[in-house]
């Protein structure tokens, strides 16, 4: 497949994530505007307690060439995820993003996401069993400029 | 494989050291009737890559004064290429007085330079690697060059890298890669390609997805790749891969304004993925790699990426004469570094049967201008790109008793002359200029020319600019380069040498973590930095937003012109805690 063609359908597919992620929003209206990633995580699955099981697969640059828009893909190898969440420690508001993931679908997201200093990015995944399974990454901003 | 090319090169070292092999040199300097007598390298297996990197657009022959200071930490101290000086010396067996000390070690520098030639030169490259290609056979050998080729000189900025593309395609080199490459406009480099007869390189070039939904081309929409990732090349009777790797922190360290809808990164999943492929589909007899990742990266890369046999990288500008092993989940991969400023040609040797590289030789060739006579054509092009200019280029500005170099992890006395104009002429308390690490050398004695000046400043983005930034903002910033440098981890390096300084005064730290390194800031007249106060700081080279000042050279011809003869430089460098016995470090030279 063309990847222009892909990422018209990557476009219906986020579009798809919204609405999906609008469950996570409507059930756990606090969760975007925690000051923690505890509090957050608590607050959406009931504990912080996570597995880093290999079983979430994040990308994301070693740095960013723009901390405004980082691109990161998130993936599972579980077999029937139910939900995925990307947290940046460094943010003012940890919790950027949340999918639910639709049964049948590949557990397979990419998007931007804003980070105003060097942070750890990390993915949490919830199976089907709601055990979560996480997977961290450091993603340094630089003030750039000097270097060369 | 064996370890056979470091004592071959040892081998051909002493032979350098003693002199034997060039007693005759001086009696038929420049009229060298056969290159043979000088650069008797025994053929070896059956396919040949000669390498060249970061010559920076010095299209004539250089005098370029290698670091006395390279720092490694961690797995890599004292691992090449963080071995300077007399450890260098040591290291590979190198003689006092010698021209292997003069081409690869900064001992001696000017004893040396002041009795041989300068070393380099397109056109003495061009009858070099047209020899080494013919006595092995054409057909078995392929010419790479790693980048930052079209950047360094006024004539590669005038003529907007195209002087450099017509000596590459004179050379007949076969595959490139790129850094200061895209300092062009995307438009001119996408130009200057299309010149190019060679084969342009990078799997780690992506057009961005808004950019691709906006219609902007890219090599294949299928996968995104910005230009072609790798290319299959017949050598002999064995098909070998070659894989590009581009600066992966181009959009970083350098302007992305000029190359809006690319994106880079190392990338090291998708290389691996393409080596998988490569290896799976194309059925290679070789996978080779060429990179402008810088000799820590790619030795990381080596690490945590297999299949690859070797990757012939530059960007750090390190002449390293031995191909360093690394070992991965699946076998070795060597890396190998083959200098900058066009003073050398690395030539790898590959012995291949049933698939494999059974043995190799490798081996760090210096260019000695006075050794290997001009090639005519290659010269002719020169004088051609030179001619409308050289009233311009050969214009004196300024003498010199000092040494004028730039390389090294910390201040040089080029960047003082830099840092001081900065200072004096725009009437700010400090200054700053990057650490690159091209910029040629001028000896004791000398007259600096704007074409010299050009060779220390040549960019798209030369602006210079003052303003007022507090205390707490130098130290950011002083904070945020010396971790691109001594980051623990190889892939957060970006390869440049310190921020340089005029002015300001530090302690630095290397083994510290992020925020902890610096300390002790203080202006010349010895008061301490304070954080809330505001300081005027001059400097160029902004990456983020072209600046509003005069092109840095603008600035340095009034400070030269002013001083006329430069003489007892004051060299800003850093206090450096912990380095004692590091021999990236030559404590005999730093600060004297």
């Amino acid at each position: 497949m063309k990847r222009r063609k892909f990422l018209g359908l990557g476009l219906s597919a986020v579009a798809f994530s919204t609405v999906a992620s609008a469950n996570i929003l409507k059930e756990h209206p606090q969760a975007f505007d925690a000051k923690s990633i505890e509090e957050a995580i608590k607050g959406l699955y009931g504990t912080s307690e996570t597995l880093n099981d290999g079983k979430a697969k994040l990308k994301a640059p070693d740095i960013a060439e723009n901390g405004a828009a980082v691109p990161v893909t998130v993936s599972t190898t579980l077999e029937n995820p139910k939900t995925m969440v990307i947290t940046v420690d460094g943010n003012p508001h940890p919790l950027v993003a949340a999918w639910e993931v639709q049964p049948g679908t590949i557990p397979k997201f990419s998007t931007r996401i804003k980070m105003r200093k060097t942070a750890n990015v990390t993915l949490i995944v919830e199976d089907e069993n709601g055990k979560l399974h996480s997977v961290t990454k450091q993603v340094k901003v630089t003030v750039g400029g000097c270097g060369g | 494989m064996s370890s056979l090319n470091r004592r071959e090169f040892l081998y051909m070292m002493s032979l350098l050291g003693t002199s034997q092999m060039f007693a005759k040199s001086h009696e038929k300097a420049y009229d060298v009737a056969d290159v043979e007598d000088y650069y008797k390298i025994k053929n070896f297996g059956n396919a040949r890559f000669l390498h060249i990197t970061d010559t920076h657009a010095q299209l004539l022959p250089v005098h370029f004064r290698e670091p006395s200071v390279n720092l490694g930490f961690y797995s890599n101290f004292g691992k090449p290429p963080h071995v300077v000086g007399h450890h260098f010396n040591k290291r590979y067996g190198i003689k006092s007085n010698s021209r292997a000390e003069f081409a690869l070690s900064s001992v001696n520098y000017v004893q040396n330079a002041n009795r041989f030639h300068k070393i380099g030169g397109f056109s003495h490259i061009k009858t070099m690697t047209d020899y080494l290609r013919g006595t092995f056979g054409a057909d078995k050998t392929l010419f790479l060059d790693g980048g930052d080729t079209w950047q360094g000189s006024a004539t590669s900025l005038y003529t907007r890298g195209k002087d450099m593309v017509e000596a590459l395609n004179i050379l007949g080199v076969d595959v490139c890669t790129g850094h200061w490459e895209f300092t062009y406009k995307d438009k001119e480099i996408l130009a200057n390609i299309k010149l190019l007869k060679a084969d342009f390189v990078a799997q780690n070039v992506y057009v961005k997805d808004e950019s691709l939904m906006d219609g902007v081309e890219a090599y294949d929409e299928d996968t995104g790749h910005a230009f072609k990732p790798y290319v299959m090349k017949k050598m002999g009777d064995n098909m070998v891969a070659v894989i590009g790797q581009a600066f992966p922190y181009t959009t970083i360290a350098n302007p992305q304004r000029f190359i809006p809808d690319w994106s880079f990164g190392i990338r090291p999943e998708e290389m691996q993925e393409l080596v998988d492929e490569i290896r799976e589909t194309k059925n290679p007899d070789a996978v080779i790699v060429i990179s402008h990742n810088g000799y820590d990266v790619d030795k990381k890369m080596a690490s945590v990426v297999s299949g690859i046999d070797f990757i012939l990288g530059g960007h750090t500008h390190d002449a390293v004469p031995e191909a360093y092993p690394v070992k991965n989940s699946k076998g070795v991969t060597h890396v190998i570094n083959s200098g900058s400023n066009g003073k050398f040609v690395g030539v790898l040797d590959l012995d291949i049967s049933d698939k494999k590289v059974r043995d190799f030789k490798f081996t760090l060739l210096p260019v000695f201008s006075d050794l290997v006579p001009a090639d005519k054509i290659m010269k002719k092009h020169i004088e051609d790109v030179r001619a409308p200019f050289i009233d311009k280029l050969t214009r004196p500005l300024a003498t010199t008793d000092e040494l004028l170099y730039r390389r090294g992890n910390f201040n040089g006395t080029f960047d003082q002359i830099i840092c001081n104009a900065l200072r004096e002429v725009k009437g700010a308390d400090i200054s700053m200029s990057p650490g690159f690490r091209w910029g040629t050398s001028i000896l004791p004695g000398g007259t600096i020319t704007f074409d010299d000046l050009m060779n220390q400043t040549s960019m798209t983005y030369p602006e210079t600019y003052i303003r007022e930034v507090k205390g707490s903002d130098l130290h950011i910033i002083l904070e945020d380069v010396a971790d691109n440098l001594f980051n623990a981890d190889p892939f957060l390096q970006q390869g440049g040498d310190m921020v340089r300084t005029g002015g300001l005064s530090y302690k630095i730290d290397p083994m510290q973590k992020m925020g902890k390194r610096i300390t002790n800031l203080e202006l010349t007249n010895g008061m301490h930095i304070e954080a809330n106060k505001m300081y005027k700081l001059a400097g160029w080279s902004t990456v983020g937003s072209q600046s509003e000042g005069e092109p840095i050279w603008d600035t340095v011809i009034t400070y030269l012109e002013e001083h006329k003869h430069i003489k007892n430089i004051k060299l800003e460098t850093p206090d450096i805690i912990g380095v004692k016995d590091n021999p990236g470090i030559d404590l005999s030279m730093y600060k004297h």
